[in-house]
């Protein structure tokens, strides 16, 4: 039965840890029990050659033991490695070929091939890293911001998971004191006032509603933000658009209607994410292709978390204000009043729109002028501005907010019941179901937590 | 001291009992009543059979519970209660259906003469004599050898020793070796137990002063008397009027607390003499003025220990401080000024035998027919004793005639509970059944022990066919009840008028009884008025019980159906099963402990891994992943 483990662990496993294609170093990570061994034949070299965490300059040798090039090997003894197995770590030229030989090699030596992930689950499987810290480690890896990178690290870290427990211990605490009024009698333990009971919830919920309120900045950080530009044809939206992003990407003619399908532009403003998504214009057309095009937009018009909402100076002030009183799509947007360098000086000032009404950016997409303040608009209206400072603990994840909202749901009925002074083992009943929510996030509270805390913390018996 | 006039051929019987307390006497009377013929209860002294050791009550908080399982399943506690009780009452009234919980201050003196007048009609043997040894060959039991020699033999044995196993007494400095106050210990068998390899540990516990009654000034204490209107704890209980004996509260104070402290040396439990633990939620009075120091004064309930007794139990005064010491403190508190002891309070260290090494049906893992309950497995209270002997004993004669062993479920029982934490937990104190420990805790209500345990009982023979006919019959009621609320609309105009005078919303369209009185300040009897009359037909004697059940089962039905979606959650590893030769040692990312714990008790599904103490969630990911991938 010993075996049983070993037909997971017990292979030496191979794969390369840099991207395949030309590079100037290639690494090929080796891990399992025969490591070493692997090491001897890919080198030549005796055992004792290879001391732990430290880098040796040897020769690599092909399957038929002819030397093929010159790397640097270095051995990571078990358990102090990233697996927890002995890992050795081959460093060689890059390239398509190379590295595959050398793998050829190893695997003539012992070793297999490494499943998608495998390094990781290993990690996990001894011991190394926990589950949600695996999939932290996923996250960094396909982070596409410093942003959502920072957030996965304190993922990873355990930041989150301080906050969750910090939840937990306030919620069992007030279970504490109901499981306590009902295994014990009154004659063994004083009770605490409802009131008091109330009071503890209410800072639960307090701190899960705070939590929440990050998640959609948190989603944005994590899944970039849409932002749609639309308006009128030819009123300058790829201008505008390749003057945010400072790159001539999009075509841009006078020609009404040249851009017929949705175009996308990842960027990045202070790390944060966005697509924008630059539109055919919205206008009443019979050109098959342009029609497909408005749809497009509308499609993209409907997911966006932010629209810029294009004007040209050909517009009137009464025109636009019209038109944005009573906008043709939910998402949240800016209206933008571009070419404005065409505008006598004058006039300038004219495009205010009146207190109700949002505030109109003044741009010239030609001339560059108002794109840094229409940046920065579009940050601050996509991510709240509590955040914008230092980026704190952010809800990322759909499951962990909907597990929280689910928390609150059941603790939240718990007072009304405790107003009612309605049967408390219901009330512990909903309460745990409210900490069973956040332990679906961490981990299982089970009936002896709970009972540790009751001895803890009164005085029981008769 | 071997003291039997007719023993069988060849010392032969159908299953072997060791010990006579509460756990000794179920399984006894279970095999007995299953059909055993010949069952021997081997006692040290067969006038203790019976004895409450401890405080003169049965039941509370989640004990209550089990003694209505017990009677469920056609055991004896709760009717031995109901007859020799003399004071009854419901505790947790105020606190919610699923935990009220009966309790009853019991005669002593008339429990005893009534559970050994029941065994003396049984075909339950009584052997006055001290099991020195169990005869084991090929990991099988076959009997048992007494001190002087004699040998007996069965293919099934239940030991049940209580805290008679190397018992030793403590009162202060002073050691007596005892299994009882005035009982002779029981030596030997422990080290025969050993030396078939099972493994032993150390519990303590302990008992308080008995007082002199014509010595308490009662005049100055309050009475506390039991429920007007009292509730039996056997459903078979019939024309139920008991006595209603008060007990007296009095209360410590500051010096009785600065007498403890100083002498706080003197406590064999301070000055590391006693090794065993005890139990946190009995703490000694010693205990409570250490770990809670800013209590200004602790309650004491002076319970007399049966009707009109001169012998008064002192609950909340458990102490091992010297004889001298108990009393100086005990007349410092008003009304005890003059006190006088009957007997001392003394603490109590006894062998047990950690429960891991059993099966859920009580078997040992080690030895084929030999089971273990009460005490032995490391609990504490009456109740949780007569839970486990119950059950062994079923278990016991079961495997006497082959057939498989009946294993409650979590779901099914707080005996359940019981036995499964036994199993899989570590026993660091005396465990103590709570209601906390059952997560099923909702459905798990002492009124309807009958509907979850009837039906077993009566199909291996502890519940006669007539009872249980009577049980299906209320049982059938009540579920028509409940099925003409769910389907029967009251009007907006029937009864709007009331639910707006009781500061609820009103209804908008017809709407079913159900729904209204799930709502949480509507009950039943406030809508017998509004009821169509032939809501209430029925011949049912105890129409009450009834329609709180009915009540019950309506109010509480979205509750439990949230509990039960959040456990059937958490039961998805619950069945899971582990190989029986699993080789926790390799799995290197087990945490040592883990290892440790998982290889001694060897769980049979991931769901018993996952309630090991010590066995983290983290473990069990592992080892599910482990498992499927082998």
């Amino acid at each position: 039965m010993g075996a049983m483990p070993r037909s997971v662990m017990g292979s030496t496993i191979v794969a390369l840890a840099t991207p395949t294609g030309v590079g100037g170093i290639a690494v090929i990570r080796v891990s399992g029990v025969t490591a070493l061994k692997v090491a001897m034949k890919l080198t030549g070299k005796p055992i004792q050659s290879f001391k732990p965490r430290l880098a040796v300059h040897c020769p690599l040798l092909n399957k038929d033991q002819v030397e093929i090039d010159i790397g640097i090997v270095t051995y990571f003894k078990g358990p102090n490695s990233y697996t927890g197995e002995d890992i050795i770590e081959i460093s060689c030229h890059g390239g398509y070929v190379l590295p595959g030989r050398i793998i050829n090699s190893c695997m003539k030596a012992g070793c297999v091939p490494a499943a998608p992930g495998e390094f990781t689950k290993r990690a996990f499987l001894n011991g190394k890293i926990d589950l949600s810290q695996a999939e932290a480690v996923a996250e960094i890896i396909s982070s596409k911001s410093e942003l959502s990178q920072d957030i996965s690290y304190k993922y990873l870290s355990g930041k989150f998971s301080n906050l969750i427990n910090n939840m937990k211990d306030s919620l069992l605490s007030i279970i504490t004191l109901i499981e306590a009024e009902l295994d014990f009698s009154t004659d063994e333990i004083s009770t605490t006032p409802n009131k008091t009971k109330i009071r503890m919830i209410d800072k639960v919920i307090e701190k899960g509603n705070a939590l929440i309120s990050t998640y959609s900045t948190g989603r944005l950080l994590k899944e970039g933000a849409i932002v749609t530009i639309t308006g009128n044809p030819n009123v300058g939206k790829s201008s505008l658009l390749n003057a945010i992003i400072s790159e001539d990407r999009v075509i841009v003619t006078d020609i009404p209607g040249t851009t017929r399908d949705a175009i996308e532009v990842f960027y990045k403003i202070n790390g944060l994410p966005v697509r924008f998504v630059d539109t055919a214009g919205i206008r009443d057309s019979n050109d098959k292709i342009e029609i497909r095009g408005v749809e497009i937009s509308r499609e993209f018009i409907d997911r966006s978390d932010l629209v810029l909402w294009v004007f040209d100076v050909g517009f009137s002030l009464e025109e636009i204000e019209n038109q944005i009183s009573d906008p043709f799509f939910d998402a949240p947007f800016i209206p933008v009043l571009n070419k404005t360098d065409l505008l006598e000086p004058r006039d300038n000032t004219s495009y205010c729109s009146t207190n109700s009404l949002p505030h109109i950016y003044n741009t010239s997409a030609l001339k560059g002028m108002g794109i840094k303040e229409l940046i920065k608009r579009v940050y601050n209206t996509l991510v709240s501005d509590t955040l914008i400072t230092e980026p704190e603990m952010l809800l990322t994840n759909s499951r962990h907010r909907d597990a929280i909202e689910k928390c609150l749901e059941a603790i939240t009925e718990t007072k009304v019941l405790l107003v009612e002074n309605i049967e408390s083992d219901l009330i512990a009943s909903r309460l745990r179901d409210g900490l069973f929510e956040l332990d679906k996030i961490l981990g299982i509270t089970t009936a002896d937590d709970i009972l540790e805390n009751i001895f803890s913390k009164f005085c029981v018996g008769k | 001291m071997f003291h039997v006039k007719h023993l069988p051929k060849n010392n032969s019987f159908d299953v072997i009992v060791v010990g006579g307390g509460h756990a000794g006497l179920e399984a006894a009377l279970a095999c007995s009543r299953m059909g055993g013929s010949n069952v021997a209860l081997i006692s040290l002294d067969k006038r203790a059979i019976g004895r409450m050791s401890c405080n003169p009550a049965i039941g509370g908080l989640a004990k209550g519970h089990l003694v209505r399982e017990i009677d469920a399943l056609g055991g004896e506690m709760g009717r031995a209660a109901d007859i020799t009780g003399i004071q009854f009452k419901t505790l947790n009234k105020s606190k919610g259906r699923a935990v009220w919980s009966p309790r009853a201050q019991i005669d002593k003196k008339e429990y005893e003469r009534y559970i050994q007048q029941l065994v003396s009609f049984s075909n339950v043997m009584v052997i006055e004599a001290e099991v020195v040894k169990v005869l084991v060959k090929n990991y099988t039991f076959y009997g048992v050898i007494l001190r002087g020699g004699e040998k007996l033999f069965s293919r099934a044995a239940i030991l049940t020793c209580g805290t008679f196993l190397n018992g030793l007494i403590h009162i202060g400095r002073r050691k007596i070796r005892a299994g009882r106050m005035g009982e002779e210990a029981s030596a030997g068998l422990t080290e025969s137990l050993i030396s078939l390899g099972f493994t032993s540990g150390r519990l303590k516990t302990g008992t308080p002063p008995r007082l002199n009654r014509d010595s308490i000034n009662q005049e100055s204490l309050k009475k506390i008397f039991g429920d007007i209107k009292p509730t039996p704890f056997s459903f078979r209980t019939k024309n139920f009027t008991p006595p209603n004996e008060p007990c007296f509260l009095a209360t410590t104070n500051e010096e009785t607390h600065e007498i403890i402290r100083s002498s706080l040396h003197e406590s064999p439990i301070y000055s590391g003499e006693i090794k065993g633990i005890g139990p946190r939620y009995c703490p000694s009075i010693e205990d409570k003025v250490v770990r809670f120091s800013d209590k200004p004064s602790h309650q004491l309930f002076l319970e007399p220990e049966w009707m009109g007794a001169e012998q008064i139990y002192t609950n909340g005064f458990s102490t091992s401080l010297p004889e001298n010491i108990q009393l100086k403190a005990l007349r410092s508190v008003k009304g005890l000024e003059r006190v006088k002891f009957i007997r001392p309070g003394y603490a109590i260290e006894y062998d047990f035998f950690p429960p891991s090494q059993l099966k859920a049906s009580l078997e040992t893992k080690a030895v084929k027919g030999l089971f273990f309950s009460g005490q032995i497995n490391g609990t504490s209270g009456y109740e949780e004793a007569a839970a486990q002997g119950l059950m062994a004993g079923i278990n016991a004669f079961l495997f006497t005639k082959g057939k498989p062993p009946i294993i409650l479920r979590r779901d099914q029982a707080y005996i359940g509970v019981l036995i499964d934490d036994l199993v899989t937990k570590d026993t660091s104190e005396p465990y103590r059944m709570f209601t906390c420990r059952a997560e099923h805790r909702l459905v798990l209500r002492h009124t309807n022990a009958d509907r979850r345990l009837s039906e077993i009982g009566n199909s291996i023979g502890l519940i006669d066919d007539l009872d249980y006919k009577k049980t299906v019959k209320k049982l059938r009621v009540i579920d028509k009840m409940v099925s003409f609320f769910n389907s029967t609309n009251l009007t907006p105009d029937e009864i709007n008028e009331f639910l707006i005078m009781k500061g609820q919303s009103p209804i908008n369209e017809p709407t079913t009884i159900s729904k209204i009185l799930s709502r949480p300040t509507i009950y039943i009897k406030d809508l017998y008025n509004f009821l169509p009359k032939n809501a209430f037909y029925s011949d049912h004697q105890n129409i009450d019980d009834v329609m709180y059940e009915v009540e019950t089962t309506i109010k509480y039905k979205g509750y439990i159906q949230r509990q039960q979606s959040r456990l059937e959650f958490l039961s998805r590893n619950e069945s899971t099963g582990i190989p029986n030769d699993f080789d926790y040692t390799a799995a290197v990312g087990l945490s040592s402990e883990s290892k440790e714990k998982l290889s001694l008790i060897r769980p049979e599904t991931l769901g018993q891994a996952s309630r090991i103490s010590g066995v983290s969630p983290s473990d069990v990911a592992l080892l599910s992943v482990l498992l499927t991938a082998f």
